[in-house]
């Protein structure tokens, strides 16, 4: 072994991973070769303060003066974050109605149980608070009176459920 | 708090999660400065770097670890500067010896027989004078205890350049200390 191959082993052989046959030469060779046992205290030096030097601490109100320079970079909430409450919302009335259009339908055609006319009427109940608290709304106490096409609440039931699940699968393939 | 709910609420706006994530990495942060760009600037330029991380939150999709992201914008940050400055560049201070020992009467490192105090401050200037991409290698080296993966990542360049990186700072680093042994002896 000459001294290039050894002192381009030096580091490796100072952190201990070298073969035991490599570790064997260089020893070997280090026994006589005074240049290559200087370059080995250099490496041992030099590993000695590169692994000592200690962390130095930021200054004291750090975290605060970071703080204080990200403020002017916030972005306002945008408007699109309401939005998912919102159609929430909606999409919980568009149900509700469809709901009760669906129950009407059961309960009239199908000569069905006294419990599907009393749902019903519980949902157009609670149907005709909500369209007291939107009077101000002539088209929304139309559309809740039952002057739309049947079909079209079962595609809002439809719609609304589709999009439910499809959301919630969303979320949960992020999640994971 | 995971680091997925973390970032989460950092970018809904919560400055206290802001805050948690700042004072998780803040430490590591200010070091690299201090030893790429020296600790002059280094308070400044460390919380820059957080600014440019709260910035960069929107479009953080979590390729990489959150910390591997930060110590990546850390280091650009770190370029950008050693880029602006004139060829005699940084002198980063390594802390480990009080700086009223500096010059004072040595205390020999018994094993390998150089002494503790020059050793460091020759390496000291060793590593000012090393070019960026191979003190940063050796910074990550010692903070992000000795993960080659980890530095490939931050400094986005293959493992066996990290290692060749390591290599050849070590042996710009020894020759320093060599050239010391050589002018005591």
């Amino acid at each position: 072994m000459n001294c290039g191959v050894c002192q381009a082993m030096l580091p490796d052989y100072g952190t201990g991973v070298l073969s035991t046959d490599d570790r064997l030469e260089v020893q070997s060779h280090l026994t006589g070769c005074a240049v290559c046992r200087e370059h080995l205290a250099a490496d041992e030096a030099l590993e000695v303060v590169l692994a000592t030097t200690s962390l130095r601490q930021p200054s004291a109100g750090f975290t605060a003066a970071v703080l204080a320079r990200v403020q002017p970079h916030r972005q306002p909430r945008p408007a699109a974050a309401w939005l998912v409450p919102a159609a929430v919302v909606l999409s919980t009335l568009a149900c509700a109605t469809g709901l009760r259009r669906l129950l009407e339908v059961l309960a009239w055609d199908l000569a069905a149980a006294a419990w599907l006319r009393q749902a019903a009427a519980t949902l157009a109940a609670i149907q005709e608070n909500l369209r007291a608290g939107w009077g101000r709304l002539p088209a929304w106490p139309s559309l809740l009176a039952g002057e739309t096409p049947d079909l079209l609440w079962l595609v809002a039931v439809v719609v609304t459920v589709t999009g439910t699940a499809m959301w919630s699968a969303w979320r949960a393939l992020q999640r994971a | 708090m995971d680091e997925t709910r973390l970032l989460r609420r950092c970018r809904q706006g919560d400055d206290a999660a802001f805050a948690q994530l700042v004072e998780s990495h803040k430490l590591l942060v200010y070091n690299i400065v201090d030893r790429m760009v020296g600790a002059e600037a280094a308070d400044d330029l460390a919380q820059e770097v957080f600014v440019r991380v709260y910035q960069g939150l929107p479009g953080f999709r979590g390729e990489a670890k959150l910390s591997t992201w930060i110590y990546r914008i850390t280091y650009r940050l770190c370029l950008e500067v050693l880029a602006r400055r004139p060829p005699a560049g940084a002198r980063p201070a390594l802390s480990g010896e009080p700086e009223e020992d500096h010059g004072e009467a040595t205390v020999p490192v018994t094993d390998t027989g150089f002494a503790r105090v020059e050793a460091r401050q020759a390496v000291e200037q060793g590593l000012a004078q090393l070019p960026p991409h191979y003190r940063m290698a050796l910074t990550l080296f010692y903070l992000q205890e000795r993960r080659y993966d980890e530095i490939a990542e931050v400094m986005e360049i293959p493992l066996g350049t990290v290692k060749t990186y390591l290599h050849r700072a070590r042996a710009l680093l020894r020759e320093r200390l060599l050239a010391l042994d050589a002018e005591a002896g």
